[in-house]
């Protein structure tokens, strides 16, 4: 079976099932590392939300591939835990530590778009000095070195709660 | 009215571990256990047959349920012809770990279990787990 992946403007998106084999998450790794080289892509969303059961090795598995992804210079936010699995995974002694984390495909969407839009910005700001920057547009450079400070914030309990400085 | 069912499933690949998940379902399904209680068990499942394809050659999973007036309960036993635990006190504790996960199988299993038990001979390993149908809460038994 293979795992779609889906290109989402600047975004990857994969859904992840319940069946899924070795062979078919190893294939998923592979597929979604060349697309992101391909694409030069920056953001990736990865959707749990078909999952019904995520034990030990299967967690490794998703926060392994996270982190081949973020490897590779992107962004990644893990959507649409359910709750019945987040119950037993805390249980399990297992907490997906090293994944960002989001309720729903939704919020994962947004909070990645703010990624790409504000990877825009830095280009932008790049062909500038940094006095210039401050000078003509002092109210971006302070937007952006807010959401700079709390992106720094590790894990799931760093996922912004704030409204998006563009939006 | 009592009712009992009891399947056995052999395990050597990836493949029959996703077997052994969806028959635990399908009969978690069949006596209406619960959302929650169905992904503990299934979990477990998942858990325990994905260590026979790890340190063993194979073995069998069997997973039985009985329903009687009042109480369903789900016992999984997975026994394997695999080299055994060499310390199985060690095994239970979190953090142990021969392989390259962080040790979270067995005392995971054991915590989300609501009874466990574990044999171990240099014939090979057999554990015992039950996944009973939650009437109250379990908070209690988590955090009393």
């Amino acid at each position: 079976m293979k795992i779609p992946i889906l290109k989402h403007g600047d975004i990857l998106l994969t859904s992840f099932q319940d069946d899924l084999t070795d062979r078919d998450a190893l294939n998923l790794q592979a597929d979604l590392l060349e697309m992101i080289e391909r694409f030069g892509t920056r953001a990736v969303l990865m959707d749990v939300t078909a999952v019904e059961v995520i034990d030990s090795y299967q967690a490794k598995m998703i926060t392994e591939t996270a982190a081949m992804t973020r490897l590779l210079g992107c962004e990644v936010v893990l959507s649409g835990i359910q709750p019945k699995v987040a119950m037993t995974l805390v249980e399990l002694g297992n907490a997906m530590a090293g994944i960002r984390t989001v309720l729903n495909l939704q919020q994962g969407l947004n909070m990645l778009q703010m990624v790409v839009d504000r990877n825009e910005v830095d280009a932008d700001l790049g062909e500038e000095t940094p006095s210039d920057a401050v000078d003509d547009q002092g109210d971006v450079q302070a937007e952006f070195r807010n959401e700079s400070s709390s992106s720094a914030q590790g894990g799931s309990a760093g996922a912004a709660k704030k409204p998006p400085p563009y939006g | 009215m009592t009712s009992f069912v009891q399947i056995e499933i052999e395990i050597k690949t990836d493949k029959d571990v996703l077997k052994a998940r969806r028959e635990a379902k399908l009969m978690a399904e069949t006596v209406a256990f619960g959302d929650l209680d169905t992904v503990r068990l299934t979990t477990v499942v998942s858990e325990l047959a994905r260590n026979i394809v790890k340190y063993a050659d194979s073995g069998v999973c069997s997973i039985a349920v009985l329903k009687g007036s009042g109480v369903t309960r789900f016992r999984c036993t997975f026994w394997d012809s695999g080299p055994g635990f060499e310390d199985i006190e060690a095994a239970l504790r979190d953090g142990f770990s021969t392989g390259s996960t962080l040790g979270q199988g067995l005392p995971g299993v054991k915590r989300i279990a609501d009874r466990f038990s574990a044999r171990s001979t240099e014939k090979g390993a057999l554990i015992e787990v039950d996944i009973v149908q939650a009437r109250q809460t379990r908070a209690s038994k988590r955090y009393g």
